[in-house]
């Protein structure tokens, strides 16, 4: 009964009604052994819909998005991306990862593979792409991210910007019609978060499906079609942006944002 | 010490000496060839998600780490033929120093897998590749540079095990050299001629790895 009044609540603070989502999360569920990680979720994600999620460290906002392409098993509920139904079969798995892109708040770019060919790696291995198609690909991602020079370099003679660029261009080599992004700014310098957060708000123009784990509250402002407030695994409010910055209505959000604003 | 050094008496030998080194040198190659893959591949089994697979590379490498490999040469080469399976000196020779490389080698390469970050399988993952394929395209090299030199110094040790199979006459250097004391009575100047020659062809070993690491292993990392 719960569930439905509060997918009803979501449909209607958004305007989904009747559009059918392309990410269904209903009643999921998620332990770390006895820890309850993620407690009875249920949201909704319509087509070229930006949500931002934040809330404090432990809340279970990564844990969310690290189930939605199964980097993260859960115990009960269902997720279903793009009418593929997750939690059957790794058959299903496979086909939703190839439709949603992901980039972590650690780049994880491969070491021993230059810019190109981590971003040729996947169409070739898992699309079957051929080489001298997958470098045009990748080529056209890079540019797309504004990095192409740096194409036959290594991650690890780039600078934290630009790996996280990479990382974005790689996903984006995949054509996702989803992207997930796990707290992509926080693992670098200052003066770089602009590029990749640029590089998000232009993805963000082109009508991309995002889902963003991140404290960076100007981009949740600027691109936010709703904004998440997690704590202690659940969802405590969501609304959108300038409702959620003006008037937050739960007492834990109105404290997060006064930590998170005002420092 | 008035022992009279005489290597002159080993001259016309050296032709046999040539061929047991480049027959070492060869059964040392194909048997560290050999092991690296059932390395790679034990590997791969340990970490199966089915359980027959994990407990097979276990039970495999528990066996051959915990057994002396005389034992095992001796097992391979004189037990087996009791049941019906019977190798010439060389084949058995062969077979045990792989299983024995591979044994070693699995654990070692076990060791650098461990050390990737979880990071790297998760974004292989995301990227849609399959299990195998994210260890064969993402984990395994970055491992295998992690560990190299231990399994590097596992080759050579590999080479200097050879030396164990001249118990089953298999016609390397030790065996030759032990055959042509039988007929020369120089044990001494043998030996310090075996001595050097070994040393010759584990240096010989050493710079071949290290032309794969530069190879193979110089990207950059921070």
């Amino acid at each position: 009964m719960t569930t439905t009044t509060q997918q009803h609540i979501h449909a209607a603070d958004t305007g989904t009604t009747g559009q059918d989502p392309i990410i269904r999360i209903s009643s999921l569920q998620k332990y770390y052994g006895a820890f309850h990680a993620l407690k009875n979720i249920n949201l909704d994600v319509r087509k070229g819909e930006r949500i931002v999620v934040c809330g404090p460290s432990g809340s279970g906002k990564s844990t969310i998005i690290r189930c939605i392409n199964r980097i993260e098993q859960f115990e009960s509920g269902s997720i279903v991306v793009d009418g593929i139904s997750l939690g059957e079969s790794m058959r299903n798995v496979n086909a939703v990862r190839a439709e949603v892109g992901m980039v972590f708040q650690q780049f994880n770019l491969f070491p021993h593979l230059t810019v190109l060919q981590n971003c040729m790696l996947a169409p070739m291995r898992v699309r079957g792409t051929s080489k001298k198609d997958a470098e045009i690909i990748a080529m056209k991602y890079l540019e797309r991210v504004r990095i192409p020079e740096q194409a036959n370099k290594y991650p690890a003679q780039l600078s934290g910007g630009q790996q996280q660029r990479v990382a974005i261009a790689r996903a984006l080599c995949m054509t996702p019609k989803i992207m997930l992004f796990d707290e992509p700014t926080s693992a670098l310098d200052p003066e770089m978060v602009k590029e990749v957060l640029d590089t998000m708000i232009s993805l963000a123009q082109e009508g991309m499906t995002m889902l963003c784990v991140t404290h960076e509250m100007g981009f949740a402002r600027q691109v936010a079609d709703r904004v998440i407030f997690m704590d202690t695994g659940e969802i405590i409010e969501m609304a959108k942006p300038q409702e959620f910055f003006s008037q937050p209505k739960n007492e834990r959000t109105r404290n997060f944002l006064g930590q998170i604003l005002n420092h | 010490m008035s022992y009279k050094f005489d290597f002159g008496v080993l001259l016309p030998y050296w032709p046999q000496l040539l061929h047991a080194c480049l027959l070492t040198l060869w059964l040392a190659a194909t048997a560290v060839i050999c092991g690296f893959i059932i390395g790679i591949i034990t590997v791969v089994a340990r970490r199966s998600g089915l359980m027959f697979l994990r407990a097979i590379a276990l039970t495999y490498i528990e066996i051959i780490r915990n057994t002396p490999f005389l034992v095992q040469v001796f097992f391979i080469f004189f037990g087996l033929p009791t049941v019906g399976i019977s190798f010439t000196p060389w084949t058995a020779a062969f077979l045990a120093l792989s299983l024995n490389c591979g044994a070693f080698s699995a654990e070692i390469i076990r060791g650098g897998v461990d050390a990737i970050p979880r990071g790297q399988f998760e974004a292989g993952a995301a990227l849609g590749l399959k299990p195998l394929q994210v260890f064969r395209y993402i984990i395994l090299k970055p491992a295998l540079r992690v560990i190299y030199p231990a399994l590097s110094g596992q080759f050579v040790l590999a080479l200097l095990t050879t030396s164990i199979v001249s118990s089953i006459s298999a016609e390397e250097l030790t065996s030759t050299a032990q055959l042509l004391d039988s007929d020369l009575f120089r044990s001494f100047e043998i030996y310090i001629v075996a001595t050097l020659l070994y040393f010759a062809l584990s240096t010989i070993f050493s710079f071949i790895f290290k032309g794969i690491d530069r190879v193979f292993f110089s990207y950059p990392i921070k």
